[in-house]
C-alpha cells in the first residue's frame, strides 16, 4: 500500500471542502487480476483520510492489491431513467426466439409429408 | 558486577517501553465513542489497541528479565515504580472517560503524534538492540508503527489546510503537550549502560533524533516544536495524581481478584 505515502496523489489532493466531512464510496481489488469492486461508503475530511479510515474500518484482516475513494458527489447517477432501463426488450434476446425451432419442425414435417405424398 | 548493571540497565529499558505503551494505550482507548466521528473513532480504537499489545510484549519480556508475572507488572506496581513519560499519564481534557468527558480531539493527536515519533526512533535503534528477544519483538512493532505515523500524518496535513482556527487549535494542543515533554525522550538514570551494552544503540542522541523528527513533520505544515516543559521525570518515577487515577481504573477488576484466571 503506498496510496498514503508522503508525496503521493492522495497527499497532493485537497480536502474536498475545507473543514467538512463529505461521503466517499470505497472500492478494492482484492487480487492483481480481479475486477474493482464496491466495498462501503464513509464519511471522511479528505481523500487521504477516506484511504485511511476504508482500510481500517472495512479491510482490516483482508489482503487487498489496490484501494480506490471516489468523492460520492464525484459519481454522475442516471436518476429519474429508472424506468426506461426497466421497458421490456424481449425481442432482444435468444430466448424470445425460441418459438421457431417449433416452427421450424413444424414446416420441415409439412415437406417431408408432401414429398412422401408425390 | 558488569553483568548485574547490565541486568538493571535492561529492566529499566523494559520497564520504560512497556509503561509508555500501557499508558498512552489507556489514554487512547478512553476515546472509544467520543472520537470526532464513528470511521475515526474505529481507526483510533484500533491504534489504541495495537499499543496495548506493544505493552502485553514488553510486559511478557520483561517477566522473563525481572521475573513474577507480566499481568502483575501491569497492574500492581504503585505510582512511583512507574517509569512512563509524563505527557502520556495528562487527561484527555475536562472530565473523565466515565465522567462528562469534555475531551480536546487536537491535544490527543498532538500528544499521540509526539509520541509515536518518539516510538519510531527508539524502535530504529532496538531493532539493534544486543538482548536479542528485544531487538525481534522491536522488529514486529515497528511495522505496526510506520501506519500509526501515518495516521497522524494524515491528520496534521488536513488540520494544517482547515484554516485558521483548526490551525490555532492544535497550536495550542502542540504547546500543551510539549509543555509536559521534557521527560519523553531521555531515558533515565541508566542511559549510558543502556548505549554501552548495546540495549539501546545510540541511546544518547535519542532526543536530537526525536526533535529532528518532530521539526521535520512540523517545519512544511508552518507549526514549529514548541519549547519543552515539565518538572517532574517519569523515568526517575515522578508522576502526577493523573497516573494514580488512571492506574486505579485500569486495575480495578485485576485488584478485586489477583491471580484469578479471564
Amino acid at each position: 500500500m503506498t496510496t498514503d505515502e508522503p508525496g503521493s496523489v492522495a497527499d497532493q489532493m485537497v480536502p474536498t471542502d475545507q473543514g467538512e466531512l463529505a461521503v466517499y464510496e470505497v472500492f478494492a481489488q482484492t487480487s492483481e487480476r480481479g475486477t474493482v469492486e464496491w466495498q462501503a461508503s464513509l464519511l471522511a475530511g479528505s481523500p487521504a483520510m477516506a484511504l485511511m479510515l476504508a482500510r481500517e474500518n472495512f479491510l482490516r484482516r483482508r489482503e487487498i492489491f489496490d484501494l480506490w475513494v471516489v468523492p460520492r458527489d464525484a459519481v454522475a447517477r442516471a436518476e429519474g431513467a429508472d424506468e426506461l432501463f426497466r421497458l421490456p426488450k424481449t425481442y432482444r434476446e435468444v430466448s424470445d426466439y425460441q418459438y421457431l425451432v417449433g416452427k421450424w419442425r413444424q414446416y420441415h414435417q409439412q415437406a417431408m409429408t408432401r414429398d412422401t405424398m408425390a | 558486577m558488569a553483568v548485574d548493571r547490565y541486568h538493571l540497565a535492561l529492566t529499566e529499558l523494559l520497564m520504560q517501553l512497556a509503561d509508555d505503551d500501557l499508558v498512552v494505550a489507556t489514554r487512547a482507548g478512553e476515546w472509544l465513542g467520543l472520537a470526532p466521528h464513528l470511521e475515526e473513532d474505529v481507526a483510533f480504537s484500533s491504534i489504541a489497541q495495537d499499543e496495548m499489545g506493544h505493552a502485553a510484549t514488553y510486559f511478557s519480556l520483561l517477566a522473563t528479565i525481572h521475573g513474577g508475572d507480566r499481568d502483575d507488572l501491569a497492574h500492581l506496581r504503585p505510582t512511583m515504580a512507574r517509569r512512563n513519560s509524563v505527557m502520556l499519564e495528562r487527561p484527555n481534557g475536562r472530565g473523565t472517560y466515565r465522567d462528562e468527558p469534555h475531551f480536546d480531539w487536537a491535544y490527543a493527536l498532538a500528544r499521540h503524534f509526539f509520541y509515536d515519533t518518539l516510538e519510531i526512533a527508539r524502535l530504529d535503534r532496538l531493532v539493534q538492540s544486543a538482548h536479542r528477544p528485544l531487538a525481534e519483538a522491536a522488529a514486529k512493532i515497528r511495522r505496526e508503527e510506520r501506519y500509526h505515523s501515518q495516521h497522524h500524518a494524515m491528520w496534521l496535513r488536513d488540520i494544517a489546510r482547515g484554516g485558521a482556527e483548526y490551525r490555532r487549535r492544535l497550536q495550542i494542543a502542540l504547546d500543551r503537550a510539549a509543555a509536559d515533554a521534557v521527560d519523553l525522550a531521555s531515558v533515565g538514570p541508566m542511559a549510558a549502560e543502556m548505549e554501552t551494552f548495546g540495549l539501546l544503540p545510540d541511546a544518547s542522541h535519542l532526543g536530537d533524533d526525536w526533535r529532528a523528527r518532530v521539526v521535520q513533520a512540523l517545519d512544511p505544515l508552518g507549526w514549529s516544536l514548541p519549547p519543552l516543559g515539565g518538572t517532574l521525570n517519569g523515568r526517575h518515577g515522578e508522576h502526577t495524581q493523573d497516573l494514580t487515577l488512571l492506574l486505579r481504573d485500569l486495575g480495578e477488576v485485576y485488584r478485586s481478584s489477583p491471580g484469578a484466571s479471564w
